[in-house]
Order: C-alpha cells, then structure tokens, then sequence
C-alpha cells in the first residue's frame, strides 16, 4: 500500500512530466503561419493554351499576413498569363483563393512538374518575417484542341479553352475566385444560434427537478455534436493558437516598443563618445517592417554620439543578396531588423533591449 | 482537517500544478481551462474560457468548440469547479474569513459582468475584460513586471486597481469575487442545477437549524435552498451538518 503522501508526489511528478512532454512536442511542431494549397491536383493545359489554377491561402494563426505575392518559380516553358494579384492582408483564421493563369508557352505534351513561389510576410511582436517558399504543382499538357471549320476545311486552334477537370457546365464561381472572397452565408452562426437558444431553453426546462435526466441527457447530446463540429472545423487548434499568444496588451505591456521613440542614456553616449576604433554597422530594414524605425533611430542616436561609427542601411528587398551573405535570409525566411557589425559574426534581431545589445557588439561598456 | 476539505484542498492543488505549470512557454495544449485562469500567464499550459470567448467574438467564429467545453464542464460538475478547482476560487478560500449572508440580486451582477464582456468584446474588437482581469493581474502582470517584461504603466496600475478592489472585497466578504462578480462562474451557473455533482438534502434529518448556513463561504441557505445557482458544491455545509442531513451526490441529476 503507498503512503497518501507519496502518492501524491508521484500524481504531482507524473503531472510535471506531462507538461514537459506536451512543451516540446509543441515547440517541435511550430510551423508557418500560412497554409497554402493549389486546385486542381493536377493542372491540364492544351499545348500551347491557358488554364486556370486557384491557389488557396489559410492562416491558421492569430498573426496577420501581409502581401501574399504568388509568382511562377518553374520551369520556364510555362509561365503565368498575368500578373496575379496581390493578397494584401489575411487575418487570423481566414482563408483565400487566389486565381492564376498558367499558360504552357513552350511545354511538350506529357506530364511535367512544375511550382508556385509563394511570398508574404508578417510580424510576432518586434520581429517581422518574409517566408518564401515553392509550392509543388503537377501539369499534365495535351495535344491543343483542334477543331475544324466545316466551311472553310481550316484547323483552328482554341487555345483560350480550358480544357481539365473543371466541370465545364459549372465553371469555378467567379465569386469565389475573387481574393479574399466575399462571406459565404453564415450558416455556422445559425446553427450557433440554434445551440444556444436550445441551450437556454434546456436550461429553463432543467429548473423543474422532474425534467432534470432528460435535460442533462440531450445536453450531453447537443457537448458532443458542438465539440465534434467544433474538432471537424479545427477550432481547438485555433483556441491552442490564442492560447500561445501572449496577450501584451493584457499584462501592461501595451505600449509597444516600436511606438515608442528611441532614446539613448547617458552612459551609453558618454561610453560611445570615447570610442577608440571604427566601427561599420549595418542596418538591414524594410519596408513591411514595423520595429525597424526603432531600431534605425536607435543606431542613429549612436551615430550622433560619436564619429568612429559610420552606418549602412541595407533594404533587404533592394539588395536581397547582402541580406543572404549576412545571414538576414536564411532557408527562405528573412528577419528584419536586424543589425551587423562589420567584421563580426554576430547579428542583433529584434529591438527588445537594444542599446544595450548594440553597446555590447561593439564591446563598448557604459 | 475534516475530510472533504482535505480532498478539496488536494483537487485545489491539481488545479493549481494543471493550470499554472507550464514550464515549457504558453499555450501548448488545446485544453480550456475550467476556472478562471489567465492564458497569458508565463506558466500556463491552457487557455481561459474566457479569454478564448472574448478572442472568437474579436475573430468572428461561431464557437463550437468552447460551447462544447462549456457545456462538459456544466455538466460534469457546474460550479463545482469554483469550489474544487478554479485557482482564483482557491485564492478566494484562502481569503474567506467572513460568511456573510449573499446579497441574492447582487449576484446577477456576474452575468452582467458576462453580458458585458461579450459585448465589449464585440464593440471595441479588443479583450477589454482581459484588461480589467484580477486574475489576470495575479498571474501575468506581476510575473512579467517581476520577470523585468513589463513596465509600472498606466494598463499595469489599472490591473493593481482590479486587484486590490477585489482583495479588499474578499477579505471583507468571503469569496467576494465568486458571488457577484466573475463571468465564468456565472457560466457555470447556468448549468448548476442539471450538473452531475449536486448537493442533496435529507428532508426528514434536517431539523433547520441554519448550522450548514453559518458555514457556507458563498452565504447561502443549504436547508432552505439546496441547488441555489451560486452554490460551488464545496461541501463546507456537509461537514457543518451535525445531523448528516446533506451529502454531496455525483451522478445523474435526481428525478
């Protein structure tokens, strides 16, 4: 027989493991905040001819994303009949269809593989990120379609037909093709609705003792159909996503550093007018960044401090290929702000705690 | 310590070790949380429901995952959770040197507070009862100010003013913030009376004697009224009752 005390422990123990193990399965498994799908599967075009492919968007985070961009990464005997529109904002758990054109310019008939090149950007607190990323399509080209006037015995191409698995007596509505598309019905809000008056209705019903089993029971009814619903439409991974974003503006964090104006002490201009040594720094910005004019009038204010620091600013989107041999691009993924010292390995990201930061880059003690 | 207490006292604990260990970051499970518990605090591992409601109201989802966690929580237990679970109910306890008789129409006040969060939630597309949360300012505004996040700005001071009226409320009246005040009791309180735990009352024992009323932290009247929506099922009038007339029951609502 365990002793009640030891029992515990080992409740509270076996309680620590569990949160332990659930953090880093978590950790692990942070991915994107979009999540992006091309319809149909697989995209027949005639030779030569057009075929309109919609590529779906889903923000499945509580982060805004912003100028979702699609291009055409490859291979070059297709291309993209017209530049596609830009998303110019996706807001937490919505979702979008974005329809191109791809055209098969100089593609053979047969089946070729071909991707999307995807790119948007958005910020988590002080950092903004730009993902790039190819999203894989397969392409099946046909021999054109010709047809044959029966008057003048001419073949005539069609190419603007195009000729796949769409329906061709329900073409894709046009509606939803526009991005982001205007709001469906809102059928999930009645049956809400419906739930909730069912719900009070039960609930008054439930003050009479003899209705009690019965109210319980079709209550436990109406928990699994709402939570099964719920599951189906992925809504407990949406609370997970609300859950694991801190809320600043709840705690007195809410004046936001990147509103604030940068302002450098005393010590530290006293320590930075007494530098013995140049020093270059970097400063790699741009423009969907929101903490990077922070960081830019911080690293100015030093500047002003002293004539031993000389600045660079770098736009990442004008030289893209300084921002890879800094590190500020890496796997596709570029992190603004970001600040390099010349000479050095090490890159500043974020503006959280920056003068000190910067201060301790150029080894400079206040 | 009389039984019942010292169970409530350990599922207290469970409550606190569920909600508030989190070591490893926020936010790591889908599980919402059956209390009032902030999700933003550095050590938590589940998601307020009221915070959630308020987030889904900002994002416009029709919520039928937190509808369907709330109807389980109101039928596994209903307020029960305040009593047995809820880590600012057991702050409340720690703080219940006074049994006052409850105010009955006062506290409606909390499903006002509940109206009033969801329809601020809706007005202003911002968390606003968040900003007001003393459980909140427990425990994520004095950890982040401790862990050197935070500043003392104005968001903060108003934090400190939530929690020191409600301090100040529940030394005076035992779990002040229970009985008039918080929005997920008053959620849990719809479903009090069909919840599978249920406080039970032998007619024929009870002599009436109020003795269970002197003991009860939510100011109730158990001989009189012994399925009151703001009762938290503690069980505190079970162990008061020297003639073993109440008995806390889980199972099926009775016919």
């Amino acid at each position: 027989m365990i002793a009640r005390g030891s029992a515990k422990t080992a409740i509270a123990l076996a309680a620590v493991a569990l949160a332990c193990f659930l953090g880093s399965v978590a950790a692990w498994a942070q991915g994107p905040i979009l999540t992006y799908s091309v319809a149909p599967d697989l995209i027949v075009i005639p030779s030569g001819g057009t075929a309109e492919v919609q590529v779906r968007f889903e923000n499945g985070s509580v982060y805004e994303a912003d100028d979702i961009a699609v291009s055409w990464a490859g291979p070059e005997t297709f291309e993209l009949a017209a530049e596609p529109e830009t998303i110019k904002l996706l807001k937490p758990f919505e979702s979008a269809i974005l329809p191109v054109v791809l055209a098969a310019t100089g593609a053979t008939e047969g089946d070729a593989a071909g991707s999307f090149q995807i790119l948007y950007t958005y910020c988590i607190g002080d950092l903004c990120y730009q993902i790039v990323e190819t999203l894989d399509a397969l392409i099946h080209v046909e021999a054109a379609v010709i047809e044959v006037d029966p008057e003048t015995q001419t073949p005539s191409t069609t190419p603007e037909t195009p000729v796949g698995p769409v329906d061709p007596v329900s073409p894709p509505d046009p509606v939803e093709g526009q991005a982001p598309g205007p709001r469906s019905f809102p059928w999930p809000w009645i049956g809400f609705a419906i739930a909730g008056l069912a719900i009070a209705g039960l609930l008054i019903l439930g003050r009479s003792v003899a209705r009690r089993r019965l109210v319980a029971a079709v209550l436990a009814l109406l928990l699994i159909g709402c939570l099964t619903y719920g599951i189906v439409r992925n809504q407990h991974e949406q609370a997970q996503a609300i859950g694991s974003v801190l809320c600043i503006s709840c705690v007195g964090l809410e004046e936001a550093r990147s509103a604030e104006e940068a302002e450098l002490s005393e010590s530290g201009a006293a320590a930075l007018a007494a530098l013995g040594r140049d020093i270059e720094l970097v400063l790699f910005t741009a423009e969907w960044c929101h903490a990077c004019p922070f960081a830019k009038e911080m690293v100015e204010l030093m500047v002003e401090a002293t004539d031993r620091i000389t600045l660079r600013i770098v736009d990442v989107d004008e030289s893209p290929n300084a921002a890879v041999e800094a590190g500020i691009i890496e796997s596709n993924r570029t992190i603004v702000p970001a600040i390099l010292r010349t000479g050095s390995e090490d890159v500043l990201f974020g503006i959280e705690n920056l003068e000190a930061r910067l201060l301790d880059l150029m080894e400079v003690t206040p | 310590m009389k039984k019942l207490t010292a169970a409530r006292r350990g599922t207290q604990g469970l409550g606190l070790l569920f909600g508030l260990f989190g070591i490893t970051g926020i936010g790591i499970t889908h599980i919402i949380f059956p209390g009032l518990h902030c999700y933003a605090c550095p050590l938590a591992v589940t998601v307020c429901p009221i915070g959630l409601m308020q987030n889904l109201i900002v994002f416009g989802t029709p919520p039928f995952f937190w509808l369907g966690t709330i109807l389980a929580y109101g039928l596994l237990a209903g307020r029960g959770f305040c009593g047995w679970f809820c880590p600012f109910g057991t702050l409340n306890d720690l703080l219940a040197f006074r049994k006052a008789k409850i105010w009955k129409s006062v506290s409606f006040g909390k499903f006002i507070v509940l109206a009033g969060t969801v329809f601020a939630a809706w007005y202003f597309a911002d968390t606003v009862f968040c900003k007001l949360c003393p459980a909140a300012s427990i425990e994520a505004s004095i950890p982040y100010l401790l862990l050197g996040i935070a500043d003392v700005n104005r968001p903060f001071l108003v934090h400190m003013g939530t929690l020191g009226g409600t301090l100040i409320g529940m030394i005076l009246v035992s779990r002040f913030w229970c009985r008039y005040l918080c929005p997920m009791g008053g959620l849990l309180a719809l479903f009090n009376r069909v919840s599978f735990l249920h406080l039970k009352l032998d007619e024929e024992r009870c002599s009436s004697c109020a003795a269970c009323s002197s003991e009860c932290p939510m100011g109730l009247e158990p001989h009189i009224d012994h399925d009151d929506h703001n009762c938290i099922k503690c069980g505190a009038c079970v162990e008061g009752c020297h003639l073993n007339a109440l008995s806390l029951r889980y199972g099926l609502p009775k016919r």
